[in-house]
């Protein structure tokens, strides 16, 4: 039988479908970690960057450092995290070593593009908050930050779409998700399996990207949308 | 404003309540558990054993079964570290696998069996094992521990029995191969034998061809895995896996010597506080454990049967992948 044969046969199965290495499970585990790694990034990265990008300091320091976890593949990061946590679990049976590898990976787009996002916020747009007798904070939550959400948000999904392309690695230190497939499809050479895993990845990478690309659009405020919006000419009443 | 900083939060929060709506992760309950329908084994006394995909005894398999993390170890009796013990396989499920040298039987002359006979001949699995270690943890040189132990059992003592010939040792690409090939090599040498030694060759599927093609001479092979090689069928039975081993690389024109008692097979590993804790010395013991416990080992071990298949099988032991 051909490859792509024997790859729908492995979809086909029932047994696929059903019980803790099923594929509804594996996919449950493979966002929980991403969801995971992708929301202590955020819990992390964003504070701290959205308020360097709103002092305008410090940018160049903030997204080199973030940049370290871009720097060092993501599989290095593991193995070192595993000579130093080897298999325990940090929660939920998530193995430390592969959420801190993939918070790193998260950290780069997200500090980025929230520093960028809000140093480069209109300077009419930052006096004007102040002049209406905001505080800094104020300023910063109220008008800066609605401002720079398509920016923000943007550098969430670039992150998201990295961390779910790289969750599969956490299977190497006995976590569950689709990487399971691709590990134990290649120790038992079984092609059509590490196929379908991978196909399994893609296909839910592309479904965060549609996902949040939804979300983009929702945060951001309907005033930046119609100013992007190209002039159009006024249409008669 | 409101509306929108609202809206931001939530978007914010988002990947936060992707996780944290995952209270009730657990789905492991006993019917998951493979039952071992058509074993003739007795049941296991209630314990589960929860297997966790790792590597093939590699670091990722020390380092838990070190930290606490697993209870049991998929592991090779000659690669283990100083706590761990080797729980003994009772009922014969993995084959054996002493040492041996074969070699061609058109180098390996009657001068030359009697040269090699002796050097394998007092080697212990332990023994490999501290070997091992020394080259694995401390980076010693294969070269230099096997001068050491030839030493130590008084093997190197100068001779000229070999004046003229010329052989050439082999081996596979792993330290232990080094070491033991660099055994024979040195003793050959030490006979008066002009050696040259040609290692890390790659694994058995480039060796054995080698020594049939005549790139090599002289090689050290396991007994279990050389006779599934040449299509027999090892058992635990070493004197029958020989026999046949024997039977099979004779019309090859190869030569198999005695073996050492030195095995190096697939095994399960405790450490000492667990074997102590559970009294632990046999395979056959872990069937009486009434708690649960988890077990490390090669992601293919779950469809292996040096491996849970096997531990099922024989053993009646209830594992949960």
């Amino acid at each position: 039988m051909s490859f792509h044969g024997d790859v729908a046969d492995w979809f086909a199965d029932p047994a696929r479908w059903s019980g803790p290495s099923g594929v509804p499970n594996r996919l449950w585990e493979h966002l929980l970690i991403s969801g995971m790694a992708v929301g202590v990034a955020v819990v992390v990265g964003l504070p701290v960057a959205a308020w360097l990008g709103h002092q305008r300091r410090f940018g160049t320091l903030a997204m080199n450092v973030s940049n370290v976890g871009r720097a060092i593949p993501s599989f290095a990061l593991l193995v070192l995290g595993a000579q130093l946590w080897g298999i325990s679990e940090l929660v939920w049976g998530l193995p430390t070593a592969a959420l801190v590898a993939l918070v790193l990976l998260a950290l780069p787009p997200i500090v980025t593009n929230t520093y960028v996002g809000l140093a480069e916020v209109d300077d009419g747009i930052r006096d004007a908050a102040r002049g209406m007798g905001m505080t800094s904070l104020q300023a910063l939550w109220r008008a800066e930050l609605p401002v720079a959400a398509p920016m923000v948000m943007n550098g969430v999904r670039v992150a998201t779409l990295q961390v779910i392309a790289t969750a599969g690695l956490a299977a190497v230190v006995a976590f569950g998700g689709l990487g399971r497939y691709i590990v134990d499809g290649i120790a038992t050479r079984r092609f059509p399996q590490v196929f379908a895993g991978a196909v399994l990845v893609a296909g839910l990478a592309l479904a965060a990207e549609l996902v949040l690309s939804g979300l983009q659009r929702v945060a951001t405020p309907k005033g930046v949308r119609l100013a992007r919006r190209p002039i159009r000419k006024e249409t008669p009443a | 404003m409101t509306r929108t900083r609202t809206r931001l939060a939530a978007v914010a929060l988002a990947a936060a309540l992707v996780a944290a709506a995952c209270g009730d992760d657990d789905d492991g309950d006993a019917s998951a558990t493979t039952a071992a329908a058509d074993t003739t084994a007795a049941p296991s006394g209630g314990g589960t054993i929860t297997f966790k995909p790792l590597d093939a005894a590699g670091p990722l398999t020390a380092a838990a079964l070190n930290n606490g993390d697993i209870d049991l170890a998929a592991v090779f009796t000659s690669f283990v570290e100083e706590g761990w013990v080797v729980l003994e396989d009772d009922k014969g499920l993995q084959p054996v696998q002493n040492l041996v040298v074969v070699g061609r039987s058109d180098k390996v002359d009657d001068a030359v069996a009697d040269v090699l006979g002796p050097v394998l001949a007092p080697l212990t699995t332990d023994e490999l094992a501290e070997m091992n270690r020394r080259i694995g943890n401390d980076k010693a040189d294969p070269a230099d521990v096997a001068t050491e132990w030839l030493e130590g059992q008084d093997l190197l003592a100068e001779g000229t029995s070999l004046d003229g010939v010329s052989l050439t040792v082999g081996s596979a690409n792993f330290s232990e191969q080094e070491l033991v090939a660099s055994m024979v090599s040195q003793v050959l040498a030490a006979n008066g034998a002009d050696v040259s030694e040609k290692f890390k060759l790659g694994s058995r599927e480039v060796v054995a061809p080698a020594l049939e093609a005549g790139e090599i001479d002289v090689y050290v092979e396991y007994v279990g895995a050389y006779l599934n090689f040449l299509g027999g069928t090892p058992s635990g039975d070493l004197d029958q896996s020989l026999a046949d081993l024997r039977a099979a690389a004779e019309p090859k024109g190869i030569v198999v010597l005695d073996p050492a008692p030195a095995e190096d097979k697939d095994g399960l590993a405790v450490l000492q506080e667990t074997a102590d804790t559970y009294s632990l010395t046999t395979i056959s013991d872990l069937a009486s454990v009434t708690d649960d416990l988890v077990m490390g080992g090669p992601p293919e071990c779950p469809e292996r049967d040096f491996c849970i298949l096997g531990y099922e099988r024989v053993y009646g032991l209830s594992f949960e992948v």
